[in-house]
Parts: structure tokens; sequence; C-alpha cells
């Protein structure tokens, strides 16, 4: 084979030891897989054997990321492709992966937005799981496949299984494009055809949230805000109510 | 600088699967990242990108760890699952390798804000990825793909020929055509740099 002449030779050997990923690089890309095979495919994953070959800290991982991804879905639910460092008042997700490592790699822009324009004071607050949600990870970590033989005992009300939270989070995603895009009165079109067609589902706290900021956008008015009043009521420890107090409110004084 | 030493199973400390225990996702992560990292950004994604396609090519190796036989290198197995997202993105893009060049500005400025305080980043080192970059760039993929493994990673042509599917001929045969065409951009790159300090 004609080897590379002298000149082409040096750029790419200059070239090969330049490009290389930092530490913050290898564990926010890290966090970004195990946070997507958590999600997406932990149970699969665990059926096809894998799951042995993790060491105990990926397996510790996991379940935390899980616990995030599923608990504070509202925080997760579009930090799957994790990559941007976390903003300063960024809620924050305890793992086992260091604080230099974008932990919470992307939170929805809706709530960052909200937070930079809301002057609230700087720092992370830390997302509380409820009970709820903790049964729908108790849940998926006893698959039978992933843990070993099925528990005799059985929730009182069956969590939703990995399906159903995939075409929840995929609503939230499209819900929130439209946000982004201006297009709240087709968010608000898209979560009522949802909650017609499956109801109540493990991210029910978040659909309400982004309706009544889709509802506060759309239009502004003493129904929206009670719908917000609603829901802040219901859900005050909610990592999404700042949100909605914040947009809701900026409509409010809007309408007056 | 051979790396594919490196990469064997038994090199990178990594147990046989043959020998009862599968490998760990960790370590493999770990040996792999960097190779993965800068073959990716050197296939024509761009900076943006870079995030998505690596964690795209680890959840796949992590779907599908336990499949792999420890017959070929490990390197070359990830390699193979890295061309196949890498090629996805290309289509789904709608670009080619080639489409790339007026980007290279901004994936160099990226590179030297990022990089700018790290040990490796000197500044000749920089230049020297924005200008190999700007150089793939004119490359189409199978001649790309073929050059960066054989003059970056330092594979062997049956090695390529593994990774790409292909006999050791048409491998050799790209890697003549691609280095043919890496000198030719060099040529006309060194010919616009003259012609703008003119």
């Amino acid at each position: 084979m004609n080897d590379l002449g002298p000149e082409a030779r040096s750029i790419v050997e200059a070239a090969r030891g330049a490009d290389v990923p930092t530490r913050e690089d290898r564990a926010r890309i890290k966090h970004g897989v195990l946070l997507r095979v958590a999600v997406l495919g932990a149970a699969s994953t665990a059926a096809s054997g894998a799951a042995a070959a993790m060491s105990v800290a990926t397996k510790i991982t996991l379940t935390v990321l899980t616990v995030a991804a599923l608990g504070g879905g509202s925080v997760s639910l579009w930090a799957w492709k994790g990559r941007a460092a976390a903003p300063p008042t960024a809620p924050r997700i305890h793992t086992t992966l260091p604080k230099r490592a974008a932990i919470v790699p992307e939170v929805p822009a809706v709530v960052t937005e909200a937070r930079a324009t809301a002057s609230e004071p700087e720092g992370q607050p830390d997302i509380q799981l409820d009970v709820r949600r903790r049964e729908v990870v108790r849940s998926v970590s006893r698959r039978p496949d992933m843990n070993g033989p099925p528990e005799s005992e059985s929730t009182k009300a069956p969590a939703p299984g990995l399906d159903s939270l995939d075409r929840e989070l995929a609503v939230l995603r499209q819900a929130q494009e439209d946000l982004r895009a201006g297009l709240p009165a087709q968010a608000l079109r898209r979560l009522a055809e949802y909650d017609r067609r499956f109801g109540k589902g493990a991210l029910e706290e978040e659909r309400r949230a982004v309706a009544a900021i889709a509802l506060c956008q759309a239009n502004p008015g003493p129904a929206a805000q009670a719908e917000a009043g609603r829901f802040l009521r219901t859900a005050p420890e909610s990592p999404l109510a700042e949100r909605v107090r914040s947009v809701c409110e900026k409509s409010a004084d809007t309408e007056k | 600088m051979r790396s594919t030493a490196g990469n064997t199973l038994e090199a990178a400390g990594l147990p046989s699967p043959a020998a009862g225990s599968a490998l760990d996702f960790d370590a493999v992560y770990e040996d792999q990242l960097q190779f993965v990292w800068r073959t990716v950004r050197r296939m024509g994604v761009r900076g943006a990108d870079t995030d998505d396609v690596v964690q795209d090519v680890f959840v796949i190796v992590h779907r599908r760890l336990a499949e792999f036989e420890g017959r070929a290198q490990l390197k070359t197995w990830v390699f193979k699952i890295l061309l196949h997202v890498v090629k996805h993105y290309w289509r789904t893009h709608q670009r080619k390798p080639g489409d790339r060049a007026g980007e290279n500005e901004t994936e160099i400025q990226s590179l030297i804000e990022d990089r700018a305080s790290g040990p490796a980043a000197s500044l000749e080192r920089v230049e020297a990825v924005r200008v190999l970059d700007r150089l793939l760039a004119a490359l189409d993929e199978d001649k790309r793909a073929v050059f960066v493994l054989a003059e970056i990673e330092q594979m062997t042509a049956a090695e390529i020929a593994e990774i790409a599917e292909a006999n050791v001929n048409t491998v050799a045969s790209r890697l003549r055509a691609a280095r043919q065409e890496f000198e030719k951009a060099l040529a006309r790159f060194r010919a616009h740099e003259l012609r703008r300090q003119l």
C-alpha cells in the first residue's frame, strides 16, 4: 500500500492524541448510557444475561438512575441524552457518580427557562420521591427476569410497565415540544387524548403539570388559574410546582 | 502506537466468557471510550452530536455484551457497532462526511474551548485536528472509515476487513485510494492557505 507523505503523516500523528475525552466527558456519557439502559431496557438487558456482567457499582447506579428516571421523571424525561452541564439551579438527583459529572445532564427547557426568569434564589432543591413512584420503581426492579422469581405479594394497584412509561414519556416529550413551539393548545389536545385513551399513569403528576402550564399559556384566565391552583394544592412538592407557579402567575399578570 | 494488543480480552484484564464469567460493562466502557469517542469525531459526527452517538454505541454494547463471544478482539466488535451507528447517523442526518467541510470551524472552536486546558491540547495538536477533519471530509464514508482505522487507530488490513466485512484486497484498495485522496485534499488545502496569505 502506498504510504502517506511526511506532511500528511505528521498531521495524522499530531492529531492522534489531541482529542481525548475528559473525566467529565467520561462520567457524563456513562451517566447517559446507564440512564437510557435503565429506563428503556434494564429488564430486557438483564434477561439477556448482561446484568450478571455488571459490576455491583453499575447495578447500584442503574437502580438509582431508574429511581431518578421514574421518580424524578420531570427532571429526567428530557435527560436521556445528557450532555450539558447542569445549570446552577438544576434540581439534583443523588447518584453514585462524581459531583462534577453533570449528574443532571439536561433539565427540561421549560423548567430552566422559567427559573431563569423567575429570579428565584440560587440552590439545588433535592427531588423528593413520593411513595407512589417508589412503588413503580420497586415493581420494575422486581420483574422476575431481573431479580429472580416473582414475589408472591402483589401491590394494591398494578404499577405501569416500561411500555406504558415509554408511552407516557413520548407524550410528555411531544407536549414539551409543542410548548416550545408556542403551540399550547396542541399540547393540551395531546394530553387530553392520552388521558382519554390510557387514563392515569406513573407520570400523571408530570402530565398534570404540563397541562396546567399549557392551559396558562393557551388561555390565561380564571380557568387556567384554577387548574394551576389544583395542581399546586395536590402536588406542592413537585419539582414542576415552581414552573407551574411561575408561568401561571405571569399569565395572570398579563391578563390584568 | 499499536493499540489493538491492549484490547484483547486478556490484555485488557477482562475475563473470557468461555472461562465462565461475563464481561464487565464498566471495564469495557473504560477500555473503549477513548477509541469510540475519537473515532466518532473523526467519522464526521458533529461535535454537538458526539455525546448522543457515543451513547448510542455504548447502549448497544451494554445490551449485547453477553453475546460477545471473545473470538474477535473487543475493539473490533465495538467498532462494528460504532460503524453501524455512525452510518445510521449519516443516513438520518442526510449528509455524508464529504458535506461537512463547512462545519469544521465550529467543531474546532468547540474543541479549542473544551480542551484548551487539557494536557494533550497544544495549539499544534488542535490545529492538526482541525486540518485532519477538513481533509477527512473529502473522503466518502467507506474510504473515511478505512483511513481512520488504518492511520489513526493503526489497525491492520485484516482487522479492518473483519470490521468492514470486506476482503483484505478490497480494504487495501480502499486505503490506497483514501490515502491518495487525502494527499490531494492536503495539497488543495495548502494551496488555499497560500492564496489566503497572498
